[in-house]
């Protein structure tokens, strides 16, 4: 009984360990596809309330599929597609140790930019699968449940994005 | 087939650099790699969305709900028109009585000159009665009996009683049983032979009585040691008539019997007891005066 009680997404508590769980993550993969953070709040509203509005009928285990699941088949026609902005760590270490020529920081800065503008001209589904991981850290399987695809497909895309990343990033050159 | 997505695995770090060192753009995929694991996550607020959807879902939930809101007015519609059409409302004429039977056998005695209203299709639900003027009740034992009227409120269970409620009168007499009367703020029981009045919104009397019915129901009516002006009140509403009793000097308190269907006889027995004559101004008017023979 206790223990049903603890596992109730009902229970405010539980849904809002739910929500610290799963909004951050649900957020960013919108903004990786659409590039648009209002947009990508409202999704992680809208999943949530349905969430809460089927608290009964979803058990916590359930509860992050269940997640994935509604924003994916959320519609927000209403917003528009914008390019997604990224942005670096404000002090990122140096790449290798021998280059110290007094052109290193500009290519490094050149570089970063290059990579950003490749990262937006990624197809949706190679960019989230990409920036899930190299940004959330998440594992393959992991960005699999996400975009509910299987591992071998997230595989294919992270190979696809990196060989699209790297001719972009060589034809920019 | 492992080696398909070779690249994905060095990027997961399943495998080390040397095992793509032959791709092509090697370099640039190492810095890709480097980069890229330095990007920042987009700027979330978890409060505030968090805030946002909870005041959402109570709103949600409040919504406003037309067709329960709907349904719940037709019900309500259709049970007023019910209640309303179910009320039943009894008026006596005056200088005539009529005799109503409740839904459980109860009877009332409407006096000339009265209305009575009950709710049949609620009656046990609301055995509630308005009363407006005079009426005699007896009540099948059961449960509590209201008796309505504009001056105070009269409580019963199983029993028989008079309630009077007429311009600025509230009375009501028990003949069997007990009553409550309840009055403004003022709560009064009354047990069999007792009864209550009040005039002008203060408690005039309560004493006893020793009828077993009121006078009216039987046609008759009883005073005792009332003032002349009070008997001469009852004769002009029992018979419609209006008397001038202002020549009169006699102020004694009167006790004793009047007939209520026969006005000749009642004036007569006034005239004797009083010693006065009394003259017919017109059909419904008289007027009294000291009778100066010694």
């Amino acid at each position: 009984m206790e223990k049903n009680l603890a596992d109730n997404v009902c229970d405010e508590k539980v849904y809002e360990r739910v929500y610290n769980s799963y909004s951050e993550v649900i957020n960013n993969y919108f903004y990786y596809k659409f590039g648009n953070q209002e947009m990508a709040e409202e999704s992680v509203q809208e999943a949530f309330i349905k969430l809460w509005e089927n608290c009964k009928k979803v058990p916590l285990a359930k509860a992050k599929s269940y997640l994935y699941t509604v924003a994916n088949n959320l519609s927000l026609n209403r917003y528009k597609h914008k390019k997604v902005v990224l942005k670096y760590a404000k002090t990122v270490p140096q790449h290798t140790e021998d280059k110290q020529s007094p052109d290193y920081k500009m290519e490094e800065e050149e570089f970063k930019v290059k990579l950003e503008k490749a990262i937006q001209d990624l197809s949706e589904k190679q960019r989230t699968a990409f920036l899930l991981h190299r940004i959330d850290e998440k594992s393959y399987k992991e960005i699999a449940e996400i975009l509910n695809i299987s591992v071998k497909a997230v595989e294919k895309r992270m190979q696809k994005a990196l060989e699209s990343l790297r001719e972009k990033i060589e034809a920019f050159k | 087939m492992k080696k398909k997505y070779n690249l994905a695995d060095w990027l997961d770090n399943k495998i080390d650099d040397q095992s793509i060192e032959d791709v092509s753009g090697f370099d640039t995929l190492k810095k890709i790699k480097y980069y890229s694991g330095w990007l920042e996550k987009p700027d979330f607020n978890k409060d505030k969305v968090l805030e946002n959807l909870k005041s959402t879902r109570t709103t949600k939930k409040k919504k406003f709900n037309w067709s329960i809101a709907a349904s719940i007015l037709i019900i309500l519609g259709i049970s007023s028109l019910i209640f309303i059409l179910s009320v039943k409302d009894f008026t006596s004429q005056i200088n005539s009585q009529e005799t109503v039977l409740l839904p459980d056998d109860s009877k009332v005695i409407l006096a000339q000159n009265s209305k009575f209203q009950f709710n049949n299709w609620f009656w046990n639900f609301d055995r509630t009665t308005k009363l407006n003027g005079q009426a005699y009740f007896e009540v099948a034992k059961g449960k509590t009996f209201t008796v309505k009227t504009n001056s105070g409120k009269v409580k019963v269970l199983g029993t028989r009683f008079d309630v009077k409620s007429r311009d600025s009168i509230f009375k009501v007499v028990c003949y069997e049983g007990s009553v409550k009367v309840i009055f403004k703020n003022e709560e009064n029981i009354l047990k069999k032979g007792q009864f209550i009045t009040y005039q002008n919104g203060k408690k005039l009397e309560q004493s006893n009585i020793y009828n077993e019915k009121p006078e009216w129901v039987s046609k008759t009516h009883q005073f005792k040691g009332v003032s002349l002006s009070e008997v001469m009140q009852q004769l002009e509403q029992d018979y419609q008539i209006e008397v001038d009793i202002t020549q009169v000097t006699e102020d004694k308190r009167f006790s004793g019997t009047l007939p209520s269907d026969s006005l000749s006889l009642a004036l007569d027995i006034l005239s004797k007891t009083y010693q006065m004559n009394f003259s017919v101004i017109n059909e419904n008017k008289f007027i009294f005066v000291d009778d100066d023979q010694e």
